[in-house]
């Protein structure tokens, strides 16, 4: 019998040594989710949501436990360019333009750049960059800037997006103008994506289910369905439904944030 | 530092006006009875020279400009090389200090003795050129923004992907600092070994043939020429260094502000620094040995650790030759500490006063940043023919040598407290100077050791020189008696011990830095 494919959290601790003393920033954290499914992971500071970005990146390995997204780990996905990812910084490389700052990962991954040029432009176009195609990061708003970023993490066509509270730097009304359109282009593609958050009004827009964590040692409380219609909509922040999640989610947030 | 059109008018304008008192300073012969030549005079010996010259400056600047560029490839390769392997630069760190502390000049006899013909002058320059451009790419390679790292991880790439889109072409603005520097430092090597003598072409030949004529106008016009070379390379590599520093900002990508220093040992114990301490001294031990087998020179002439320690020690005159050794270390350490202190003083002092006055400030800059890089050294001629064969002059080279680069240094930290913390003081209604007593004077505290860590070395040079081409006195004439006498285990001998305090006086001063960082750091 062949199972459902499945993002899979197994069991996975992982600790750091800060001066000597051994912080648990992820215990025991298991977690499956659909491939093709949008995840958000969302608590309080210090509660290792990053720290799970990080280990699904490749970028960092468990003490404990094993990740793995159809059965690939997240260093062999790395390798093959299925992981696209977007931090908070857009972390452009300021030298480049915005078409070269897409182009990266190709070029990192040894393609011919010549066979991707309309899928670049059609990004460009897709996050609303087109006339600054040859513009420095230096020239551009912090919203343009972290759109590069997004269309960088999307050029290798990947399974994954691991996205890293990618919008946490930019102004309430930019942000919510920033989710409807990421919404957009994730239904578009559908890779299984992964978004970390402080945000409870961000994950509900984008998610399909929210796993609230909390601190010390780090670890999830509970996964919370959305079950809201796509696509979402600024009316949809307003609606009763809406609050229902919200005020449930924030109330996991704050009974295991005091306790 | 701020480079608007308003403090480039500024600059021209000062210019003017240092142009204007010299040429009437000179015209009164004000000082030193006319050997402080009007502007008018040196230019017009100048064009009566102007056949003497392009056969002097064509043998300097093509000993200069082969040294710089190899030095400047060996530099780059070693600093990059050093990013990467860790371990492999904490061992060679004390190579790379004895490079920096180094008083150029105790290695003229030694050169002269190993290599014929311009191989000296080259080597000097490659030496002068390696440390700062060394370190420049080392800092320039390893202190990227992380997540820029992450970024060609995350898409499959290597560490070798991360060098090559990213390390190398963050570092270019620091690489191209270093290169500034080393510039004007390969002038200076080629222009110490002319002073040496043996070579008939070369503008240090022609200023030192010049000095024993007594002629002012001339050896103003060669030192000036000397400078501009020095002020051009300077200016050439900082243009290209701000080109690529613009473009690598962008205001959400913070590049750290570079550190200056190397990489500190907090994270060893005492133990494992010791032992890393000793390794990277045997290091020196070791490629001074294996610097002499490879040049296969004769035992006579050269002389590794184990002949020096034995010619002091165990030889027949090893008496007589500690007696002169401590009389010309008494004669020289405290006058480039005392040279040290007062170019200190004097830079803090103005570094302060100008503070207070931006305008004139912002005007005074760019000179001192530019006369950092002057082969100051060179200029030591001029000094000796104004004030004398003198304790003074040893005095004023010394502090002449130490002033600039202290200034820009101090000048530096003063300016860059944080606005944040300047607009809490004034949102008080703090006045200009309770701003400096408050935030900006406790933040240059540091740097005066900094300045001082940069210009100790430069001091020792400074009265060396001096010595050794005027005074008579102190280490600097030692090691040219020695040279005369054939004297070979005193030259090797003056060389180790120059080098051993200038590398103690740099750990001391760095060691003291590094405790009030520790103090101040948050």
């Amino acid at each position: 019998m062949v199972g459902e494919k499945l993002l899979k959290i197994d069991n996975v601790s992982r600790s750091f040594d800060l001066r000597g003393s051994l912080v648990h920033a992820l215990k025991d954290v298991s977690l499956q989710v659909p491939v093709g499914s949008f995840l958000a992971l969302i608590g309080p500071s210090g509660c290792g949501k990053s720290t799970l970005l990080r280990l699904l990146a490749g970028l960092d390995t468990p003490d404990a436990g094993a990740l793995s997204v159809n059965g690939v780990d997240p260093s062999a996905l790395r390798k093959q360019g299925s992981i696209g990812m977007a931090f908070q910084d857009p972390a452009l490389l300021p030298w480049r333009s915005v078409r070269k700052n897409i182009a990266l990962p190709l070029q990192i991954l040894k393609r011919n750049l010549d066979d991707y040029s309309v899928r670049i432009q059609s990004l460009i176009e897709l996050v609303g960059l087109s006339g600054f195609e040859d513009a420095v990061p230096g020239q551009l708003s912090g919203g343009m800037r972290q759109r590069v970023s997004i269309a960088r993490a999307l050029v290798t066509e990947p399974n994954i997006l691991l996205l890293d509270e990618p919008f946490g730097a930019l102004d309430e009304i930019l942000r919510r103008q920033m989710n409807l359109e990421l919404q957009q282009i994730w239904m578009k593609q559908r890779p299984t994506t992964v978004l970390v958050t402080h945000a409870i009004d961000e994950a509900i827009a984008l998610a399909d289910s929210v796993a609230v964590m909390t601190s010390r040692p780090g670890r999830i409380v509970e996964v919370v369905q959305i079950d809201l219609p796509r696509p979402r909509t600024t009316e949809m922040f307003r609606s009763k439904e809406f609050h229902a999640i919200a005020d449930h989610l924030s109330e996991l947030l704050f009974t295991h944030a005091s306790a | 530092m701020r480079s608007s059109t308003g403090s480039l008018r500024r600059s021209a304008t000062s210019l003017l006006i240092v142009l204007v008192i010299w040429e009437l300073v000179g015209k009164l012969e004000l000082i030193a009875g006319g050997t402080f030549p009007p502007l008018s005079a040196i230019f017009g010996r100048l064009y009566d020279d102007r056949t003497d010259y392009p056969a002097h400056l064509a043998a300097t600047l093509r000993s200069a400009g082969i040294g710089f560029v190899v030095g400047s490839v060996i530099a780059i390769g070693c600093g990059i090389f050093f990013a990467q392997f860790k371990m492999l630069e904490r061992i060679f760190r004390g190579v790379s200090i004895t490079f920096f502390a180094v008083p150029l000049i105790v290695l003229v006899p030694v050169l002269l003795l190993a290599f014929q013909g311009t191989m000296p002058r080259i080597i000097l320059a490659i030496i002068a050129v390696y440390f700062p451009v060394m370190v420049s790419t080392l800092i320039g390679v390893r202190d990227i923004d992380p997540r820029l790292a992450e970024v060609i991880r995350v898409s499959g790439g290597t560490d070798i992907d991360v060098m090559r889109f990213v390390r190398l072409r963050a570092a270019l603005p620091s690489i191209f600092a270093g290169l500034r520097v080393g510039g004007p430092g390969a002038l200076l090597g080629v222009m110490l070994v002319e002073f040496g003598g043996g070579v008939r072409w070369g503008l240090g030949t022609y200023l030192l043939g010049s000095l024993g004529r007594g002629e002012p106008a001339r050896l103003w016009g060669i030192g000036l020429l000397a400078t501009s070379i020095a002020a051009i390379s300077y200016g050439v590599f900082s243009w290209f260094g701000a080109y690529f520093l613009r473009t690598n900002l962008s205001s959400t990508v913070s590049m750290k502000a570079s550190s200056t220093t190397l990489d500190s040992d907090d994270q060893y114990t005492g133990l494992q620094r010791l032992g890393l301490g000793v390794a990277s001294f045997c290091t020196v031990l070791f490629l001074w040995s294996g610097a002499l087998r490879l040049m296969d020179l004769s035992p006579v002439v050269a002389r590794g650790p184990i002949a020096v320690v034995r010619y002091l020690f165990t030889g027949a005159r090893g008496a007589d030759a500690r007696d002169r050794l401590l009389s010309a270390l008494g004669e020289t350490l405290p006058l480039a500490l005392v040279g040290l202190m007062f170019g200190l003083l004097a830079a803090f002092v103005l570094a302060l006063l100008l503070d207070l006055f931006p305008i004139v400030g912002s005007a005074f800059f760019p000179f001192a940043l530019i006369s950092q890089s002057m082969p100051l050294p060179a200029l030591t001629p001029l000094i000796v023919l104004m004030f004398g064969r003198s304790v003074l002059a040893t005095v004023v080279v010394t502090i002449s040598v130490t002033f600039f680069p202290s200034y820009v240094t101090i000048a530096q930290a003063l300016s860059s407290s944080p606005q944040g913390a300047i607009d809490v003081a004034e949102g008080y209604g703090a006045e200009r100077l309770q701003v400096l007593r408050f935030i900006r004077l406790p933040q240059a505290i540091g740097s005066l050791l900094t300045a001082a860590r940069l210009a100790a070395p430069r001091a020792l040079l400074g009265v060396m020189i001096a010595e050794y081409l005027a005074t008579g006195n102190g280490l600097g004439n030692l090691m040219n008696e020695s040279r005369g006498k054939l004297d070979y285990g005193m030259i090797w001998t003056v060389g180790a011990v120059s080098v051993t305090f200038a590398v103690l006086m740099t750990q001391i001063i760095s060691n003291l830095e590094r405790r009030i960082g520790r103090k101040f750091l948050v």
